[in-house]
């Protein structure tokens, strides 16, 4: 079998403040292959961009801390790297895509200099037509005419920024793409461009991509697979299929469908989840869940739920499906 | 009624919550910076002294009266920082000056606060021909050096108190102007203003009760320093010999008085220059850590 | 139709903005009519002006021409003193559930906030018991009372603007994207409060949004905006069974939607929004229109009534 891209294991990272310990991610298991696009879905605080910034060491100092497993890409150990070969990967091997286009770009140096300037760190041999080159051809590919590399940031829209972010995230082709909610702050006409072109763009240059997004209609559209979390933790976790058309789901599965306005629905009324996602300084004793799950059970209050493997594909961290 | 928040039912139906106030938190955050505390308590101490020093110090006897025979006595435990040139207790001066000083300080601060405030407020919130006139007056006055033109004032119009005040303040108000015209400015687009005129609030209750408190910070900050920078002005013109008169035993009139025996007896000056230091660097720290711990890096 | 007279109605509305690079069409000839009880849906995307909108017809922003008529009364040509009386009626809900509230104020100084300008109680007992309720209507703990905004998070903070709104008892009130910065399963709970909310008190709305799954089950009639002007309008069922203007096909095709069957990629919008500074007569849509022609920007085209009820503004598909 051939080896797997990015291998995360038993993953646990915690936030050390002043004020709190802050459990951000919990044991958490992931995998992706060549080529895969895995949805990463989840509300606010879920620990969605911590997980994808943890692969990248891009923790904050001394606060974010990996308190145990391991990540993996291509075999290697990432967290026992030094700094100086994290960066030579940060661009190069895996690159991130952040939310907000409008402060992603550095609004002093035109939009060709800052996607050559990645172009350069990675590849010092290139000549400067060599690299001018591979700039427009960027342009090209992300659909923004190539004489607008001397402009501004500040002189694009929301939906072209993001293009520009885009082009530097691949500018050099990388393994791994990361990207964090990418077309959250734009119009649903942008983002249908935006997502189209990033999956023209993926298949071209084979590149994985973890999607990290609250979004599950862009999940549908774009995602192979899908991993749901919670509270730090994957609640639930397969391929499209298995969370779209599948029969069982995580309870809080069940709620983020529920709660989305669905217009081929004729509901009136929305079924939202009650309550809030709790403090991740101060979690709930078992299940996380178990404060707002209208399946909660005596021991989901006791117990933390194990994984339960529902298929080949399909997980689930829940004790209604304990066999 | 669906999916209300969560403890909406079970809470009972006593109606006394206590009042955290955002102060508290300020405060929390204020007291873990080393060095403002540090400041803070020196400054506390300063004032006391300020405050406390008719209880302890007779300002005839102890301050003022010249006893030629004692004079430029070394620091003994009668005297313990020792005599000047007309014998009078160099510590007693020292304390006794910290009034001068704070209360200089503050009414130029008040008076900067005040009129700042209202041209900075009014030109920040109505914009247009009111804002241009006002802020081309405060750029005429920022062109010209605050000590020059404290120095022209008092030779001009006399040595006074309220000349004093006059020209101290009139070096800090464009300043406080330009602070709290830029808060306002800045606050002015919030979603909440628009919330309170959407009710019809007026304009006055706009600026008194929505704006300006959420401006205090930066308008505290430049508070504190602008008592540390008037200190050392006042200082400054009483070296010259245009602010406080002897025998006030003002810091700065002290270190003029003194500066021909700086060799002979360091004393003289060293005491009087100490206590601007420790009053100044301690406002500045103060300064400094309210800067910091206003800074809104509240988590959300 | 609940009543033959709509409660609010704007005729021929326009807001425009001088900019260094010209005038800024924000707002162009729109024609709404809302009758008591129900929710006009405004959508469209940045910059079609439908905030604007919003502000110009409670007067938060003087419009520049056009008017707004409420029970009856022109309100852009009332005095101040008429229009203190009238803010009563005409409310607002804002977006930012941060920028909305005033940091320096506590929960019921919030609420209270209102009620203190307007006058309507005279004494704190009749406030403090108001603020009770209102916080109760909307689902606030009693515990919070004299919390701070920086406290809460954003689905609580976001019900203090909604009893915010409500203190004053009003009749009209704009709701501009009200839920678009929550997360998806507190957006379900304050939609669900604010449509308990309208048949409770007999609100009428117009709810602002970009989002059209959101609209859809809040609306009874939903108006498309596109660069200040309105290019469609709707019973909501009508519009999403049979959207007419290619602008609204568009929008609704590009909607990802949570449904594998439903994946298509293919009929992707192209190019991107042109400016609304000193815009050719007609349509503003033909520059991405794929069915766009000479007809398009000739001259200004008005909604025409294509079904009972159903407008559209296209000169190819905007006839009987």
């Amino acid at each position: 079998m051939a080896e797997k891209l990015l291998d995360i294991k038993n993953l646990s990272i915690e936030y050390r403040t002043d004020d709190a310990t802050y459990y951000a991610v919990n044991d958490l298991n992931l995998s992706l292959d060549k080529g895969e696009t895995l949805g990463l879905v989840g509300e606010t605080g879920a620990g969605k961009t911590t997980t994808a910034l943890s692969i990248l060491r891009l923790l904050p100092f001394r606060i974010g801390v990996i308190t145990s497993g391991s990540i993996l890409m291509n075999g290697e150990d990432m967290l026992a790297k030094p700094e100086s070969e994290m960066r030579k990967i940060r661009g190069k091997e895996i690159s991130m895509i952040f939310q907000d286009p409008m402060t992603s770009l550095n609004p002093v140096y035109t939009v060709g200099d800052q996607i050559a300037e990645v172009i350069k760190l990675h590849e010092e041999k290139l000549t400067k037509e060599q690299v001018d080159k591979k700039v427009d051809n960027l342009f090209l590919m992300v659909g923004i005419p190539a004489e607008r590399k001397t402009e501004y940031p500040h002189q694009f829209s929301g939906g072209m920024k993001q293009r520009v972010v885009i082009a530097m995230a691949l500018a050099c082709e990388p393994q791994l793409l990361l990207a964090d909610e990418p077309t959250t702050a734009l119009d649903v006409t942008i983002q249908a461009q935006v997502l189209k072109m990033m999956n023209d763009l993926k298949q071209k240059l084979n590149t994985a991509m973890i999607l990290i997004t609250h979004d599950l209609g862009v999940v549908a559209e774009t995602c192979d697979k899908v991993a749901i979390m919670y509270a730090g933790e994957i609640i639930e976790n397969g391929t499209a299929e298995d969370i779209f058309e599948g029969k069982d789901h995580h309870p809080y599965t069940v709620g983020l469908f529920g709660s989305i306005p669905d217009i081929t629905s004729k509901a009136k009324r929305l079924s939202p989840i009650n309550g809030l996602m709790p403090d991740p300084a101060d979690l709930p004793k078992g299940c996380r869940f178990n404060p707002r799950c209208p399946k909660c059970m005596d021991i989901c209050r006791e117990k933390a739920p194990e994984v339960i493997q529902m298929s080949d594909t399909h997980t689930i961290r829940c004790h209604l499906f304990k066999k | 009624m669906s999916n209300t928040a969560v403890g909406a039912a079970d809470v009972p139906a006593a109606r006394h919550y206590k009042k955290k106030s955002q102060a508290t938190a300020i405060w929390r955050r204020f007291k873990k910076n080393k060095m403002a505390m540090i400041g803070l308590v020196i400054f506390s101490i300063m004032v006391i002294i300020a405050v406390c020093s008719p209880i302890f110090i007779n300002y005839e006897k102890d301050v003022i009266t010249q006893t030629i025979s004692q004079r430029y006595q070394a620091p003994s435990l009668t005297h313990l920082v020792g005599t000047d040139q007309f014998g009078r207790d160099i510590l007693c001066r020292v304390l006794w000056g910290a009034r001068i000083s704070m209360s200089v300080g503050i009414a130029v601060v008040a008076l900067s606060l005040i009129i700042g405030s209202i041209l900075g407020a009014s030109a920040g919130f109505f914009g247009g021909t009111w804002d241009n006139v006002v802020m081309r007056l405060m750029d005429i006055l920022l062109a010209i050096p605050g000590t020059m033109l404290a120095i022209t004032i008092v030779a001009a119009m006399g040595n006074s108190i309220p000349n004093l005040l006059l020209a101290l303040g009139i070096e800090q108000v464009p300043k406080m102007t330009r602070i709290v015209r830029s808060s306002v400015l800045t606050l002015k687009r919030a979603d909440y203003i628009e919330a309170a005129r959407a009710c019809g609030t007026s304009n006055a209750r706009i600026i008194f009760r929505h704006i300006l408190p959420n401006a205090i910070g930066p308008i505290l900050v430049q508070a504190t320093l602008t008592v540390a920078r008037t200190i050392i002005s006042i200082a400054g013109l009483s070296f010259i010999g245009l602010g406080i008169q002897p025998p006030s035993p003002e810091w700065g009139a002290m270190i003029s008085e003194a500066k021909s025996q700086l060799m002979n007896y360091p004393y003289l000056v060293m005491a009087p220059g100490i206590a601007i230091i420790l009053t100044v660097t301690s406002l500045t720290l103060i300064g400094d850590g309210l800067r910091d711990a206003l800074d809104p890096k509240l988590k959300n | 139709m609940m009543d033959q007279t709509p409660l609010i109605e704007t005729v021929n509305l326009k807001k425009y903005f001088k900019t260094g690079r010209g005038m800024l069409h924000a707002v162009d000839n729109v024609n709404f009519k809302i009758y008591k009880g129900e929710t006009l849906g405004v959508v469209g995307e940045s910059g079609c002006g439908k905030s604007t909108l919003g502000r110009t017809m409670i007067r938060l922003l003087e419009a520049t021409d056009g008017q707004v008529i409420f029970n009856g009364k022109d309100i852009l040509k009332c005095s101040k003193h008429e229009m203190m009386d009238l803010r009563k009626d005409l409310q607002i809900i804002f977006q930012d559930p941060y920028a909305s509230l005033n940091p320096r104020m506590s929960v019921s100084e919030i609420i209270a906030e209102p009620l203190k300008v307007c006058k309507i109680y005279n004494n704190k007992k009749d406030i403090d018991e108001r603020v009770f309720e209102l916080m109760e209507t909307v689902g606030l703990a009693e515990r919070f009372v004299n919390a701070y905004p920086h406290e809460l998070d954003g689905g609580r903070r976001q019900r203090i603007g909604v009893a915010r709104a409500l203190a004053v008892d009003p009749k009209f009130v704009v709701c501009d994207e009200p839920v678009s910065a929550l997360d998806v399963s507190i957006q379900a709970q304050i939609l669900n409060l604010l449509m308990d909310l309208q048949d409770k008190f007999g609100l009428t709305y117009m709810f602002i949004t970009h989002n059209l799954s959101v609209v859809k089950h809040i609306s009874s009639e939903i108006a498309v905006m596109y660069l200040g002007q309105c290019v469609e309008k709707a019973p909501t069922d009508e519009l999403f069974e049979n959207p007419v203007h290619p602008y609204t096909q568009a929008l609704l095709k590009a909607i990802p939607v949570p449904n594998l069957k439903a994946r298509n990629m293919q009929s992707v919008l192209r190019g991107e929004v042109t400016s609304p500074i000193d815009p050719k007569p007609g349509c503003r849509f033909a520059a991405r229109c794929p069915y766009a022609s000479e007809e398009c920007t000739k001259a200004e085209l008005p909604l025409e009534e294509i079904s009972q009820g159903h407008f559209v503004a296209c000169a190819k598909f905007g006839h009987k």
